[in-house]
């Protein structure tokens, strides 16, 4: 919410300071774009790692994201998978009893907003990723990589190709839930 | 010419428009556009870059003895490291090797952290390879060769699909990434099928088209792939 709020003000002032038909520029407005949906859904992100465990659910996940549809194209997953070319999809999950991982939230991103949503984004807003130890040999699609949010939450992000791992899209970002 | 009308489409997803280089070091090359046949659909083994972890058809089975993990092959159980030379390159690390494919399998499956099946094949548990029929007798023959582009899923779908989980198709090196389901159906259907034909439209198309024009060969289907839009749709021969 701070996001949506900052950029709410931040939009106020803009709109006041007679810079305002130099920022109509379709180049701006690109740029304030991204800016907004970015940030905004780094907040949504952060929001979903913030959930508490008793609330890592459907009707937890339901209830938060409300606050977050006027700015985001939201949607539950219902047990099919339409229109992911347009809705940030969400699904979330439990494992057994037994795994180490007691659940996740899935958040499938559609191509409009990968597009302008990358690795370094998330590790400026919530820290380095997490080292690991190199795999042995090459698969065909990189694996995820992870940030530890805190001891016991994890963000896992899945990604196109890059050259550069900062600049690589992310195509969808998985909070876990360790025991 | 035979008249083609669109009767289903699926998600896939081919390589990216313009040549880039991967995080692996590997270039990732667009999609090959034109008409082929299917010459072949089968399990992938690879032999080249990809040999470690698409060395081994997909669903091997596989146990951990001794903490050393055995592959049952041609009925004989190995050790992985004796499979092929890229594992043989680790044959005095049996825990380093054994840790890996443990990691692996707790990530692509978290409820089944122990393997007992090989599902680390790139090419997912089927693939649709085929050829550029340059001499149209239907038959690969002369210099015409199986193009590096199969239509596959992917470890990562795979193991979504089976965990009943969303997923989102991968970009990839050039082939066509599909949804599990959606490949079986398609073979099972018979849209698939060795003899058919797969035609891969340019990145600029802006619709799938209902209906086209072509010389059917006799087949019932075929399967056209639209890059640009993410899209294969299946046509039937009118």
């Amino acid at each position: 919410m701070f996001f949506v709020l900052l950029y709410a003000v931040s939009a106020c002032f803009v709109g006041c300071n007679g810079d305002s038909k130099q920022d109509s520029r379709p180049g701006n407005n690109k740029i304030a774009e991204k800016v907004n949906v970015t940030d905004l859904f780094l907040s949504y992100t952060d929001s979903v790692a913030k959930l508490p465990l008793n609330k890592f659910n459907e009707a937890g996940i339901l209830s938060l994201s409300k606050s977050f549809t006027d700015e985001l194209p939201l949607s539950i997953y219902k047990g099919k998978q339409t229109n992911n070319d347009k809705n940030i999809i969400v699904q979330p999950y439990r494992n057994s009893d037994t795994a180490t991982i007691i659940g996740g939230i899935i958040i499938l991103l559609p191509k409009s907003i990968t597009d302008s949503l990358h690795i370094g984004d998330f590790t400026r807003h919530f820290g380095d990723l997490k080292k690991e130890k190199p795999m042995i040999g090459v698969t065909e699609l990189p694996r995820p990589v992870q940030i530890n949010v805190n001891a016991n939450t994890v963000i896992k992000l899945t990604f196109n190709n890059n050259e550069k791992l900062a600049l690589a899209h992310v195509t969808m970002v998985e909070v876990l839930k360790y025991r | 010419m035979n008249t083609l009308v669109k009767i289903k489409e699926y998600d896939a997803h081919g390589g990216p428009s313009n040549v880039k280089m991967g995080g692996d070091g590997h270039s990732q090359t667009s999609t090959t556009t034109g008409r082929f046949v299917i010459k072949s659909i089968e399990k992938h083994v690879s032999y080249g870059r990809y040999a470690m972890w698409s060395g081994i058809p997909w669903g091997t089975e596989v146990k951990i003895s001794g903490g050393i993990v055995m592959l049952k092959l041609s009925g004989q159980w190995k050790k992985l490291t004796d499979v092929n030379a890229q594992w043989g390159k680790y044959k005095n690390d049996q825990k380093g090797v054994t840790d890996a494919i443990l990691k692996y399998q707790r990530d692509l499956y978290p409820n089944s952290p122990i393997p007992s099946k090989w599902l680390f094949n790139d090419f997912g548990h089927i693939s649709v390879k085929y050829f550029k029929d340059v001499n149209n007798d239907r038959k690969m023959n002369g210099k015409e060769y199986i193009m590096g582009d199969f239509i596959h899923t992917t470890p990562p779908d795979e193991a979504a699909t089976a965990a009943g989980r969303i997923f989102q198709l991968a970009e990839s090196h050039g082939c066509i990434h599909v949804r599990p389901n959606d490949i079986d159906t398609m073979i099972g259907n018979g849209y698939l099928k060795k003899g058919n034909t797969v035609e891969v439209h340019p990145y600029t198309k802006k619709a799938v088209d209902a209906s086209h024009k072509r010389n059917a060969a006799g087949t019932q289907f075929e399967v056209h792939f639209y890059p640009g839009l993410y899209k294969i749709a299946v046509y039937k021969t009118m």
